[in-house]
């Protein structure tokens, strides 16, 4: 496995997510899991790399990553439960009282 | 003991914490003078050792000159903030004692943002404040437009995180190490730059376009400040973006410093956008909470003019224009927080007509903030335009400067309608007077700090480029 490969893999991961982001229409829940998508593709290209170059930074780098990406799972929860608890529904359709 | 501000700043937040959760007697207004305490202690510390210079933690950390500047003013700012909070009358869903807490884990995040010197630590720092931000705009619980304020910026904030590891993921790939002096030594070595550097610093710089809302990265700004409570917009007008602007110079002049051109391109872009979507998109505002997001879109653009030469006069015009900027939106916000109809906080444009006539010393205050922000030649915020605008002619970017002037003619009509509206409307429904003192005072101190800049610019020249020194002590 040689850079490269490593790459398109981690592209076409975090362009899923990024489309999931943009293209949903349903719920916020798959907004949640299309920015865990992203993350993860950090995440190969950070451990492909580290494998390549022979290097571990990249794999420490990977473990923070994972530990950022569980707490801010955990704030985004907490906050999609308030916005739910508020407005009764969690469909991306209905953010929208604030504009103008 | 070159940390030691932020190792006091975040075991003193830990005690604090333990102490809300185990002490019944203590409210959140003690909790906010313990804060103040902190912070106000914090700068001695700062103070002690700011004209050091020393990488600490193998060079995950850089404390210079440059960082301990722009910490102290991070943490004056937050000092201010929580000083609002104590002296203004807040919403009931505010009065718990973790809001002030809240805010310090906010500020121990930007405080290592500015000083970082390696993309892990810039990564957690990031990620220390964002995740407290978050927190702080839902913190109305009881308010829908708060939570959906917080479930918009809490997306557009991940995205941001996203995006900034996907591109240091390049550059790692490529560089084989994530702290900024390799990257530096990487670039210099290099007769032609591989591509993936510069789409990974593209990557980054969306990140960071993000954080600072720069258009075309901008869209979120609007909403979150006028969804979040008050107090949180004041905060998320100023401190976020004086350390990400931190940041910013730090990495564009240290270890990308190489490809000054490259960046340039995408900076004159961004600040071109910036300063058409501040200023057009205000003109139809009927919100002052919006109103000052678009301005602060604005404000931006005319900021990252300063950085695209990528040369210390720059960085100094910024330094200068990031002081001005913070006093006034600091005064205006606390304007805001204090406009009050039969106790309840108003926010429109149509609240402020006629308070010439109830006010009207407060109006002349208002009035003098509003012409520095539009950029009124006695005023402070001309003479931080005049300096930006004097250093991108001086770098031959004349188009850059013709735009900067017509929209900021376009900008200085929604301000001065505000004036207009203050002075010279009838009073339909006459605000609450302003009652405590010391909110009186402070706005006569941003509104007297902004006059009289005019006699003393040297001194705020001279301070700011004897820190940006140390920037370009590197290279």
């Amino acid at each position: 496995m040689n850079f490269f490969n490593y790459f398109v893999l981690s592209s076409i991961v975090f362009s899923i997510g990024f489309l999931g982001i943009f293209i949903n229409r349903k719920n916020i829940i798959s907004i949640l899991m299309s920015i865990e998508l992203m993350l993860l593709a950090a995440n190969i290209n950070f451990v492909g790399f580290s494998n390549v170059l022979g290097d571990l930074y990249g794999q420490i780098f990977a473990l923070f990553v994972l530990v950022v990406a569980a707490a801010e799972a955990a704030i985004g929860l907490a906050i999609l439960i308030i916005f739910f608890n508020k407005s009764g529904t969690i469909s991306v359709d209905f953010i929208n009282k604030l504009k103008g | 003991m070159y940390i030691l501000p932020e190792i006091f700043i975040s075991l003193s937040t830990l005690i604090l914490l333990l102490l809300a959760s185990f002490s019944k007697k203590i409210n959140q207004k003690d909790m906010a003078y313990f804060s103040l305490f902190i912070i106000f202690f914090a700068q001695f510390f700062i103070l002690k050792d700011i004209f050091y210079y020393e990488e600490i933690f193998n060079g995950f950390f850089i404390v210079d000159s440059f960082s301990s500047f722009m910490k102290l003013l991070i943490l004056i700012c937050a000092g201010l903030i929580v000083y609002f909070y104590i002296i203004v009358k807040n919403p009931v869903s505010l009065n718990r004692p973790e809001f002030p807490i809240l805010i310090l884990f906010a500020l121990v995040g930007m405080m290592l943002m500015v000083s970082a010197n390696n993309f892990l630590s810039l990564f957690m720092s990031i990620e220390l404040q964002s995740l407290t931000l978050y927190i702080l705009v839902s913190f109305s619980r009881k308010d829908s437009f708060s939570s959906e304020a917080g479930v918009k910026y809490f997306i557009i904030g991940s995205l941001s995180t996203c995006i900034f590891l996907f591109g240091t993921s390049l550059i790692y790939g490529l560089v084989g190490s994530v702290s900024f002096e390799s990257i530096s030594i990487f670039m210099s070595e290099q007769l032609t730059m591989p591509t993936f550097l510069i789409v990974g610093l593209i990557f980054i710089l969306v990140s960071i376009s993000l954080k600072i809302s720069a258009a075309p990265f901008h869209m979120w700004t609007p909403d979150v400040y006028q969804g979040a409570p008050t107090l949180v917009t004041t905060l998320l007008s100023t401190i976020p973006k004086i350390a990400a602007f931190g940041v910013l110079i730090r990495l564009l002049v240290y270890p990308f410093s190489e490809i000054t051109i490259d960046w340039g391109k995408i900076l004159i872009i961004l600040s071109i956008t910036s300063m058409l979507v501040g200023s057009l998109g205000a003109l139809l505002q009927s919100d002052l909470k919006r109103l000052m997001a678009y301005s602060t879109i604005n404000h931006i653009g005319f900021m990252l003019m300063g950085l695209i030469p990528g040369t210390e006069d720059g960085i100094t015009a910024i330094c200068i224009y990031i002081i001005f900027y913070v006093t006034m939106n600091l005064g205006i916000f606390l304007f805001i927080l204090n406009m009050n109809r039969d106790q309840i906080n108003v926010s429109s444009i149509k609240d402020l007509s006629g308070l010439y006539k109830s006010q009207p010393l407060m109006a002349t205050f208002m009035a003098i903030l509003l012409f520095s922000m539009a950029g009124i030649p006695p005023m402070a915020g001309f003479i931080g335009k005049l300096i930006i605008l004097n250093l991108v002619i001086d770098n031959n970017l004349f188009y850059l400067a013709i735009i900067a002037v017509l929209t900021s003619v376009i900008a200085a009509f929604y301000y001065i309608r505000l004036i207009k509206c203050i002075f010279f409307d009838q009073p339909q429904d006459e605000l609450d007077i302003i009652s405590n003192n010391q909110s009186k005072y402070l706005l006569g101190f941003f509104a007297t700090f902004n006059v009289i800049v005019i006699f003393v610019p040297q001194f705020f020249l001279d301070l700011c480029s004897s820190v940006t020194l140390s920037l370009f002590a590197l290279n």
